[in-house]
């Protein structure tokens, strides 16, 4: 985790979308929609670089991806669209892994199935992919009080070691990301540490407790 | 190097690690090559974190823009009464859905804030206020129960005058003072 960054500045605005696309929407205007946003951070960035302001704040893309909202082609096609344009502004994922393996299923080594009614065909590998390909950070969701969500990220980032080459493929977590509702900031901080300590190969080297607020 | 110079500079470099990053994607199928891909995404990123750094270093030396509005906003917490929210801390404890606040002024006390809302009851109409006191250090936040001055709803706060604050009805302009030490009620006389 590059921590000089974040410890260099004194705020990093994420500017963050959900891939909640438009109905009508392909993989083509999914990737476009993720450039744009780049185009938007880059475009943010460059104001601060003109104000004299870059040296205390950051611009960086969010991506909340939810595994109810779309399908795995249009997620991963709107993270390549941003990577694509610009690598540079690390993206932050601050989604759910709904439907993945939790520490009670079986887990073969390989693909395993992730996703939602609505969008069933998510695997392990897409929430993963997602979450780490180019500069992207995971700030993985873990409101409910079960713990089955931290299990979840966890089994995510074992896929990684275990099917993309060791240590460097397993997820970069920030931190846990508490709600309004369900776990503490505190309690998701905990959830996910002990879940880290219950598998070998996950690596705990989060940096900050965070939590959503909506209005 | 001029500012714009330096900015196309930084461009390029960004343009740069984009192609950079564009080539790892290349999809990976054996485990040789998946952890290329890895070992090429790493250096990709740390590649990216290098150059957003000297960018930034590039911008460090710009002073920032004097004539900006954004340097001349006042002090976000006030010594006396302001309109506005102070922060997110008023929002989380159980909202009173029943109402509707047209104004929200907030007053930093030292030990504690006051964030006062005044509006009307959504079903009825009739005026309302009510006020929230934060801890400056927990954001734990209060809400005190509502209060129904006798003047007709809606209503704003449109003054104040040390911890008292102005109550105005939006319809008939009658006036009430609301002493928020006290949470006292008292009359306005009409100019």
């Amino acid at each position: 985790m590059p921590e000089s960054l974040e410890a260099s500045l004194d705020i990093v605005m994420v500017l963050g979308v959900t891939n909640d696309f438009p109905v009508p929407w392909g993989t083509g205007k999914s990737r476009d929609h993720g450039e744009a946003w780049a185009t938007m951070v880059k475009n943010a960035n460059d104001y601060l670089f003109d104000s004299g302001r870059i040296s205390f704040m950051l611009f960086a893309g969010g991506y909340d991806v939810e595994l109810g909202w779309s399908n795995p082609g249009q997620g991963r096609a709107w993270a390549n669209g941003y990577e694509a344009h610009t690598s540079a502004y690390r993206l932050y994922t601050f989604g759910g892994a709904a439907g993945c393996r939790s520490f009670a299923d079986p887990y073969p080594g390989s693909l395993g199935q992730c996703g939602t009614p609505a969008f069933p065909q998510w695997h392990d590998e897409d929430v993963w992919y997602i979450s780490i390909w180019g500069n992207t950070y995971a700030l993985p969701q873990t409101y409910l009080t079960s713990g089955i969500q931290a299990e979840q990220w966890v089994m995510l980032s074992i896929y990684g070691y275990d099917n993309w080459g060791g240590p460097g493929a397993t997820l970069d977590f920030v931190g846990p990301l508490a709600t309004s509702t369900g776990n503490t900031p505190t309690q998701a901080w905990t959830d996910m540490v002990n879940k880290m300590d219950a598998r070998p190969h996950a690596i705990d080297d989060m940096k900050y407790s965070t939590k959503i607020l909506f209005f | 190097m001029n500012r714009s110079a330096r900015r196309a500079s930084v461009t390029f470099l960004l343009a740069a690690t984009t192609l950079g990053a564009v080539a790892v994607l290349a999809q990976a199928d054996t485990p040789d090559e998946r952890a290329l891909f890895i070992e090429q995404n790493q250096a990709a990123r740390e590649k990216a974190e290098a150059e957003i750094a000297a960018f930034r270093e590039a911008g460090s030396h710009i002073p920032s823009e004097p004539d900006d509005p954004l340097n001349d906003r006042p002090d976000p917490v006030p010594t006396e009464w302001a309109e506005g929210i102070r922060g997110e801390d008023e929002f989380s404890f159980p909202a009173s859905y029943g109402f509707e606040f047209l104004t929200i002024w907030y007053h930093d006390a030292g030990d504690v804030y006051l964030s006062v809302m005044a509006g009307s009851v959504v079903e009825t109409g009739e005026a309302v206020v009510q006020v929230t006191r934060v801890n400056p250090v927990t954001l734990r936040s209060e809400l005190d129960a509502p209060m129904f001055p006798d003047i007709k709803g809606p209503i704003k706060i449109v003054d104040a005058n040390g911890m008292n604050l102005i109550l105005e009805s939006v319809e008939t302009h009658e006036r009430v003072s609301l002493d928020v030490s006290t949470l006292e009620f008292s009359p306005v006389a009409s100019d």
